[in-house]
């Protein structure tokens, strides 16, 4: 009886394992995982902070329901980007991005406007736009003389989308566009004659003289005091949507005007809630300029057809939100900003 | 087989139309029937100056001409109609007009005005330019036309001062 009950201790312990192989094998190959789409967004998510290049880039941007055109010149280092515009109406503008900062020039001027950009860590950015995004695999094609993915980012609930195409080799996305919820072209920018190289001086990163600065990061209680009123965050966000950041905004016309700005993204798309005292200075004291007030104090104060500009009246503040959701869901968010 | 039937025949006869056992008959009472023969005879020479003849192509406006003297004809017997069917067609163009009109109407009560929300105002700028400034550093953002929409705002508060 014994010997027959240790012969068989081989076999069992054979089958658990081969047991054990094929659940592997089914976990790896069966259930849902990431796709290949996903897997190329997460390695493009990364991949300038590794890479060095010289681009020209063609941009094309719906503004005003106008098509506007500019060309510049990019040197990308992993530790930020210079752009400088040659065509268009941006030509002679110079604008440097390091992590957290924009720099804004004009060549030979020596006026340096700085721009704080709230971001997410560089393991946040691809996990947010997984959780509320799909990325889908289209196909390739050629950018610049480079064989790229083609891959559609669509919301997983109602919102704009993006396409990519993105360097089969090295991952950079050398082409974007933006589309607005109804499926419009908001924005294409294309890449030509990129050039990798092995590294670009630093010093292409740093702005001429000390910059101004026209927006700094704050938090709800500084913003409160400084600008007289209590700023709060909307009680209605989109799903998906997280604050970034909170910032003190200054007016570029420079007549001291300021507001608190929220930040709010879902990884790809971004929304702003301004909130600025009443009466303000740069036309928003109550009257917009505009005919058409609906009762309760929300006015539409235009915008481009596809990125909106909602207003409402909250006491003593007005509420600005700024965003590609469409006219409704931003007056939402103003509306419920206490 | 009799003359009668023979003459019905001879027509086809003459163009080889027939075969078999009525073309036989046929042939087999000519042998015997002079009058029938010469009716042959007169059959084959018609024919023979259709043949000399040849085609012909019809004058110019000759098919028009025939459809315009039918369509006359119609227009005249309408004319003679009851007025319940005369106006019949003006009513139904009158119908589908009037329908048109409605269709237009109601298509245009759903376009509505341009609404105030697409002017431009000084105000709208700032903050759209605060808003593409702070969109640069998403993931995947198109920072070359965020910096645009940014220089165009700045450029409208300035002008709309």
């Amino acid at each position: 009886m014994s010997d027959s009950r240790s012969s068989r201790i081989p076999y069992t312990i054979g089958l658990i394992a081969i047991a054990g192989l094929a659940a592997v094998w089914l976990f790896t190959r069966v259930l849902p995982g990431p796709s290949r789409a996903s897997k190329i967004i997460i390695k493009a998510a990364n991949a300038d902070a590794t890479q060095s290049y010289i681009a020209d880039v063609n941009t094309e941007t719906w503004y005003r329901n106008k098509l506007v055109k500019v060309t510049s010149k990019v040197y990308h280092l992993p530790k930020g980007e210079r752009t400088e515009y040659y065509r268009g109406h941006l030509a002679g503008v110079v604008v440097v991005d390091d992590e957290s900062h924009t720099y804004t020039w004009k060549t030979g001027s020596s006026s340096v406007e700085t721009t704080e950009t709230p971001t997410l860590s560089r393991q946040q950015r691809p996990a947010l736009l997984l959780r509320n995004y799909s990325p889908s695999l289209h196909g390739q094609d050629y950018v610049g003389g480079r064989l790229c993915h083609i891959i559609e980012l669509t919301p997983k609930k109602r919102g704009p989308f993006k396409r990519l195409w993105i360097d089969k080799s090295t991952y950079i996305a050398l082409r974007i566009e933006d589309l607005d919820a109804m499926g419009r072209l908001t924005s294409s920018s294309a890449f030509s004659n990129v050039k990798y190289v092995g590294s670009l001086p630093a010093s292409l990163l740093r702005p001429p003289t000390k910059a101004k600065a026209r927006s700094e990061p704050s938090n709800l209680s500084s913003l409160s005091k400084r600008l007289g009123f209590r700023a709060r965050t909307p009680r209605y966000v989109p799903a998906g949507y997280v604050l970034l950041g909170c910032r003190l905004n200054k007016c570029a016309c420079e007549c001291g005007h300021e507001s608190a700005q929220l930040v709010y993204t879902n990884g790809v798309d971004t929304i702003s809630v301004f909130q600025a005292a009443r009466p303000q200075n740069c036309g928003m004291s109550g009257k917009c300029g505009l005919h058409n007030m609906n009762p309760g104090g929300v006015c539409l104060a235009g915008g481009d057809n596809r990125i909106g500009v909602a207003v409402a009246r909250r006491g003593t503040k007005s509420v600005v939100v700024v965003g590609a959701l469409g006219m409704n869901e931003l007056m939402r968010i103003a509306r419920s900003t206490p | 087989m009799n003359c009668d039937k023979i003459r019905q025949s001879l027509a086809d006869y003459a163009v080889d139309n027939l075969r078999g056992t009525s073309a036989q008959e046929i042939r087999e009472h000519l042998l015997t029937c002079a009058d029938c023969a010469a009716e042959l005879r007169a059959l084959n020479a018609a024919v023979g100056l259709v043949e000399d003849v040849g085609l012909r192509e019809p004058p110019v406006g000759l098919w028009n001409g025939l459809y315009n003297r039918i369509t006359e004809r119609s227009q005249a017997q309408e004319s003679k109609l009851p007025w319940f069917r005369l106006g019949l067609r003006l009513r139904i163009a009158a119908a589908v007009a009037a329908a048109a009109v409605v269709l237009v109407a109601a298509l245009l009560s759903q376009v509505k005005a341009p609404s105030p929300a697409s002017f431009a105002n000084a105000a709208a700028a700032e903050y759209l330019e605060g808003h593409a400034m702070s969109s640069r550093n998403t993931l995947f953002a198109d920072r070359f036309s965020l910096a645009s929409v940014a220089a165009l705002a700045e450029e409208e508060q300035r002008t709309n001062e």
